[in-house]
């Protein structure tokens, strides 16, 4: 972050202009980092004061029947309840990182607004599979 | 709009706010941490052992991974918790010598504690033993 | 390295100047920012944790004990819980604000590539995470994963150096402990870094 600034000569406020945009000194952004660290900083220490975070069932306890997996999950565990391993497991997560990863070049065939939709439907499709996890067991 | 010349802080008033606030949190974080880290600091050690896996003679016998040491007394069970009263080094039994000991520097104690050589002078503490139900419960002492 | 040596790495790793455009709230939501200091939140606690926690068969023992008898353990351990479920969020929808703003033009495919691994990085180390709990549940879902790697030709051995020996009611393992808290946690750190010096090499956010 900005732990050198200190002690520098003074950045001037109006700075030289480049291209078709205003520039502004690096203090703009800093400032609204530290602002936004703070609210993301008390979102989590309020996340943490109010909602408590379980322990799994001591092992030396009795079995449980029901292993719920966490919704981190939930989409491939979705998958694995219906789908046999390999494509619930492998094939199905392996090839959405395919497609991930290669997204600059197919996007660049199919142009920019079907790389868009394409994407959102592959995100849309894990997302909704989370859900109907957490909904639906 | 924060960029508005007409703002209430400077930016570098603001920036200057947000360091110091990170430095009060860091400094403030400092007790608890210091805290979390020390909880253990004076933690007394105890052990618990069925008596039927630990059969009982009249030599000093050891409860495997422990400083403790058992041993069938006069009046019932007798613990002794082997430190060394000089450093406190790990001591060790040895029947055949009946004494204590110490790997450091050379101290010896008789069977029954008591210091016979080396620089240690006191004896060697007690532990603490309790039966329940089926169990020897030891305690380290408390210095 | 010059006296200016230090100083000029942590100069030049911002900008100087900035796009106002760049400056919207609406530009990248902070989403990425977010996303790295929760790991500065998870390299922290995780050190804390570091200290008191025990893979393998004590883990449940240990992790209750941290929980509730320690002082702040259990603010210590939530604070980790829960950064860790905002990471994978905000990485999320960065990728997603990503792929809208189209940073991954040409000139930029090196740092999206980066930036999917460390998400990929991201979901396995929440896994792995969870799996250290040493509870019954977190055992189940390391005899899934044990098992779909299993499944793979040659894979127990690769199961064996992911997972270790975990019992069907324990998934902590000191080889899951090392991945966990040393490679994968390392391999992210570094990928951060090299993902900000990119975006610094090619140019920073740029309004649609």
């Amino acid at each position: 972050m900005d732990l050198m600034e200190g002690g520098r000569t003074e950045a001037p406020t109006e700075v030289e202009q480049s291209g078709r945009q205003k520039k502004v000194p690096l203090i703009e952004l800093q400032m609204r980092e530290y602002i936004g660290t703070f609210l993301w900083l008390g979102f989590l220490l309020a996340l943490t004061a109010s909602v408590k975070v379980p322990l799994d069932s001591s092992p030396k306890a009795a079995a449980v029947s029901i292993s719920k997996a966490p919704w981190v999950f939930g989409a491939i565990q979705w998958l694995l309840q219906r789908w046999p391993a390999w494509l619930s497991g492998w094939v199905l997560p392996l090839l959405s990182m395919v497609v991930l990863l290669t997204l600059p070049w197919w996007g660049q065939k199919v142009g920019k607004m079907w790389a868009w939709i394409f994407f959102l439907i592959l995100s849309l499709v894990w997302v909704g599979l989370t859900f109907l996890y957490l909904l639906r067991g | 709009m924060l960029t508005l010349d007409q703002t209430l802080y400077s930016r570098r008033q603001v920036l200057s706010l947000g360091r110091k606030t990170l430095l009060v949190l860091g400094i403030g974080c400092l007790y608890p941490v210091s805290h979390y880290l020390r909880a253990k600091e004076n933690q007394l050690a105890v052990a618990r052992i069925a008596s039927s896996e630990m059969p009982l003679k009249i030599h000093w016998q050891r409860l495997s991974q422990t400083r403790f040491w058992l041993r069938q007394g006069n009046d019932g069970v007798e613990g002794m918790w082997a430190s060394c009263t000089h450093l406190g080094c790990e001591v060790s039994y040895d029947p055949e010598q009946e004494l204590w000991l110490c790997p450091c520097h050379g101290s010896r104690f008789n069977r029954d504690g008591q210091p016979v050589q080396g620089p240690a002078v006191n004896p060697l503490a007690r532990a603490e033993v309790q039966e329940k139900g089926g169990f020897y419960l030891l305690h380290q002492p408390v210095v | 390295m010059s006296k200016q040596g230090n100083k000029s790495f942590m100069e030049h790793i911002r900008p100087r100047q900035i796009r106002v455009g760049a400056l919207r709230l609406r530009a990248t939501f902070c989403l990425g920012g977010f996303s790295f200091l929760a790991f500065i939140v998870l390299t922290i606690t995780g050190v804390l944790l570091l200290f008191y926690y025990q893979p393998g068969d004590k883990a449940f023992a240990s992790l209750s004990e941290l929980n509730s008898v320690l002082p702040y353990g259990g603010f210590v351990r939530s604070l980790h819980f829960w950064a860790g479920q905002m990471i994978v969020i905000s990485v999320f929808m960065h990728m997603v604000r990503v792929v809208w703003s189209r940073a991954y033009s040409p000139l930029r495919e090196l740092n999206w590539i980066t930036g999917v691994v460390l998400f990929g990085l991201t979901v396995i180390l929440d896994y792995s995470g969870y799996l250290l709990r040493g509870g019954q549940e977190s055992g189940a879902a390391a005899t899934v994963g044990q098992a779909l790697f299993t499944s793979l030709p040659g894979g127990q051995a690769l199961a064996t150096v992911f997972f270790g020996q975990p019992s069907p009611l324990n998934g902590s393992t000191l080889n899951m402990f090392v991945w966990h808290a040393f490679i994968l946690a390392g391999a992210v750190g570094f990928l951060q870094l090299f993902h900000f010096w990119r975006i610094r090499r090619c140019g920073g956010v740029r309004p649609l």
